[in-house]
């Protein structure tokens, strides 16, 4: 049996514990709010040797699921993936949407031209002021609004192609900004990665703080490229990705970071290798500026490669400038003026080219299998039901990002219930063993002052 | 499971976010009375829309360039009935039963006069362009002229040059588009401008004919009036038919219009009472969810301490 001097020691030990536990309470109501903050627990464990008298020892342990955080970092990939992607869709969307609210009227009878805005509208135009001036070749004024058109129609390509133009330096912006970003990050966790280590080194305490960070800032990162983590058995986290062959790359090995390059688009590592990213924001910027832009320029281009050749066919001269095979350079020829169209059209076979131009608005091309408008609208469609899938995608995936936070919540997240029991139990533990050492004290005190005589 | 205390806020912030994007979707559709304001909402029927509005246009235009075209047509009808009336007064100016030599000048003066009326007329315009010039719009397609186009000369019977009316135009007919794929010319053919200038010259030989008080070479110049009268009423069949079909045209054109306009405002239009119950059904949602939540998180173990 112990004597009195032992159990102050061991109740003193005691309320050490409980003292802990109230901190670590008072820590977890103060982060009540913080989403990164992992809950922590007072463990206490008791050697064999030190179960007789009860002397405890006490260990701060993070509750957390180390499976389920790999998943965020997996889920938060393909988010960052389709978060790029839908910004740049929709820029790119608003950019060849056609307009849906034209009011025309429900009777041809009382119809007129529509002030509507788009591609498919333009052309429209073009070909109607065409149509309009086929009825009298001779007409000053007609030959004027063709002229017009002719401009406002190219101009509109030459727009388009300015801001597909802007897109692309936007996305590239973007892409730089994230594999700075990435570097930047990198550079944090291995600096995260040594103070884990250095305040980890007794073994008892878990760094809880730097590891809550260190988290945060992985999941940050694996927003920007796909990414998996390997802990070792010192707290060091070491972080890989994928080569273009498929095959596993060191991102960042305790402190050493690899950092990312952008070689005019191609990301790589300083090392040589060329990344294969299957997500991330990275992922994302890089697929919709090889996919859905390249195709919206190439489809545009090939538009106004055909618009030119045809009109300038039925044209017999060059109505556009011949030289003009894209969107960006499509211009009317130099020497196309409104008198010159006159002069060129005011005779007996003005009417039929004119004509011929016109129908052009309702014949197929060879080059497009389509008609100019109906290509357009195909092209604005195929843009819109990729940034609509998109959208669908996204809201699947935030769906189960939100889902997976809600079950990492559901383990580290605190609960102000739980927390104040906890308190309540550890103020009351605190309480009795006060009690206890008070008593204690009191037996000490019989023993000192009452049995020395 | 076990329910962390920031569980409730973030679940219940998504669920509002959630509940109010849906309602803003559902307002749109309420306020605009479409169910489509998009193209990425549907786009696949936002392309059949398109397509159709685009077709819509079209018809406008063909509508546009019909009127204009009945328009010349109408003109040139006109004018042929003007030459027929013209013709018809010109015969009807001899009278065979009462004719006497002193007449013979003044009814050459008034057939004369008929003649530059006729002139007039063939020469006639419509929106600045001559209505029987081909697709020659460079000059007047009935002048006097010495010489035929291929530059021979007119001669009478005793081998002295004269004036004869000669068509300067040509045989093309400027073509208007009315429909998909069909082009129409509101102008007459070049056959009908050129018996113009043969019922002009029937004219000047019926005006010498009865200048000359020759009763049967009077009766001949007024057959051969009356042939080329009957020309110009081919003509005038011709152009009564093109307006025909052109008005047909337009008929189908407007069934064609009026059908697109169904199919789109079909694809379009919101089900009123389906996006009303909608709404309403999300606004119980919102409120079920504040209420629920509020109820939830009012009740803790620190109303008990």
């Amino acid at each position: 049996m112990s004597g009195l001097i032992s159990n102050v020691v061991y109740n003193t030990q005691a309320l050490n514990n409980h003292s802990a536990g109230l901190q670590v309470t008072g820590n977890n109501l103060a982060n009540v709010n913080s989403t990164s903050y992992a809950r922590q627990q007072l463990k206490n464990s008791t050697t064999p040797a030190e179960a007789a008298g009860g002397l405890t020892r006490y260990t701060i342990e993070q509750i957390r699921d180390a499976v389920l955080d790999e998943n965020i970092v997996r889920e938060n990939a393909d988010l960052g993936s389709l978060e790029a992607q839908n910004d740049v869709l929709n820029q790119l969307n608003s950019l060849f949407a056609e307009s849906l609210q034209e009011n025309l009227s429900t009777s041809l009878e009382y119809s007129t031209d529509s002030d509507s805005t788009g591609l498919t509208a333009a052309l429209d135009s073009f070909f109607a002021a065409w149509s309009d001036y086929s009825v009298d070749p001779s007409d000053s004024t007609a030959q004027e609004i063709v002229y017009q058109s002719g401009e406002m129609l190219v101009e509109y390509f030459n727009t388009m192609s300015s801001r597909l133009d802007e897109i692309e330096t936007d996305v590239n912006t973007r892409i730089s900004d994230d594999v700075d970003e990435a570097n930047t990050l990198l550079n944090e966790i291995a600096s995260l990665n040594e103070q884990i280590v250095r305040a980890e080194l007794g073994g008892n305490d878990t760094a809880t703080t730097l590891r809550n960070q260190r988290q945060e800032i992985v999941e940050e990162l694996g927003k920007i490229l796909n990414i998996s983590t390997d802990e070792q058995a010192n707290g060091t986290l070491i972080i890989s990705s994928t080569d273009n062959t498929g095959a596993t790359v060191t991102l960042l090995n305790h402190t050493t970071v690899n950092s990312l390059t952008n070689n005019a688009g191609v990301l790589g590592l300083a090392d040589g290798t060329t990344l294969g990213l299957s997500s991330g924001s990275l992922y994302g910027y890089s697929a919709v500026l090889t996919g859905d832009i390249a195709d919206a320029r190439s489809d545009l281009d090939l538009l106004a490669a055909n618009l030119t050749s045809s009109v300038n066919t039925a044209y017999g001269a060059d109505f556009f400038d011949a030289a003009g095979l894209t969107a960006g350079t499509i211009a009317l020829d130099s020497a196309l003026t409104a008198d010159s169209i006159y002069a060129d059209l005011n005779n007996a076979s003005g009417n039929e080219i004119a004509l011929a131009i016109s129908e052009l608005a309702s014949s197929e091309i060879a080059g497009l299998g389509n008609t100019f408008q109906g290509y357009t609208i195909t092209t604005a469609s195929a843009i819109a039901a990729s940034y609509s899938n998109n959208q669908t995608q996204l809201e699947y995936q935030e769906l189960v990002s939100t889902m997976l936070d809600e079950q990492r919540t559901s383990i580290s997240g605190v609960n102000l219930n739980e927390e104040v029991t906890n308190m309540m139990v550890l103020q009351r533990a605190f309480q009795a063993t006060s009690r206890v050492v008070n008593v204690l004290d009191q037996l000490l005190s019989v023993v000192v002052n009452e049995l020395k005589a | 499971m076990r329910i962390a205390t920031n569980t409730f806020v973030q679940s219940t912030v998504s669920r509002l976010q959630n509940l109010e994007n849906q309602q803003q979707t559902v307002q749109n559709q309420l306020i605009s009375g479409q169910r489509i304001n998009s193209m990425e909402e549907d786009p696949t029927t936002a392309a059949r829309i398109l397509s159709d509005q685009q077709t819509q246009r079209q018809l406008i235009q063909y509508q546009e360039n019909s009127t204009q075209a009945q328009g010349i047509a109408q003109a040139g009808y006109d004018a042929l009935e003007y030459l027929q009336d013209l013709s018809e007064q010109a015969q009807s100016i001899v009278d065979f039963n009462a004719f006497e030599d002193t007449d013979s000048a003044v009814f050459s003066v008034q057939i004369d006069a008929l003649i530059e009326d006729a002139l007039r007329t063939a020469n006639g315009q419509y929106n600045g362009d001559y209505l029987f010039a081909g697709t020659d719009t460079a000059q007047e397609p009935f002048s006097l002229s010495y010489t035929d186009n291929d530059g021979n000369a007119f001669l009478n019977a005793d081998g002295d040059p004269v004036q004869r009316y000669v068509y300067n135009g040509n045989d093309s007919g400027r073509e208007i588009a009315v429909a998909d794929g069909v082009a129409i010319s509101p102008y007459t053919d070049g056959d009908t401008n050129q018996s113009i200038a043969d019922f002009l010259n029937a004219m000047l030989d019926y005006s010498d004919a009865v200048a000359a008080g020759d009763t049967a070479a009077i009766k001949d110049a007024s057959n051969v009036v009356q042939d080329a009268e009957n020309v110009l009423v081919d003509g005038m069949s011709n152009l009564s038919m093109k307006q025909f079909r052109m008005e047909t045209l337009e008929s189908s054109n407007a069934a064609k219009y009026s059908a697109l306009s169904s199919e789109v405002t079909a694809l379009r239009a919101v089900d009123l009472n389906e996006a009303t119950i909608s709404m309403l059904n999300i606004q119980n949602a919102y409120s079920a969810a504040l209420s629920t939540t509020s109820m939830v998180m009012d009740t803790t173990i620190l109303n008990y301490i």
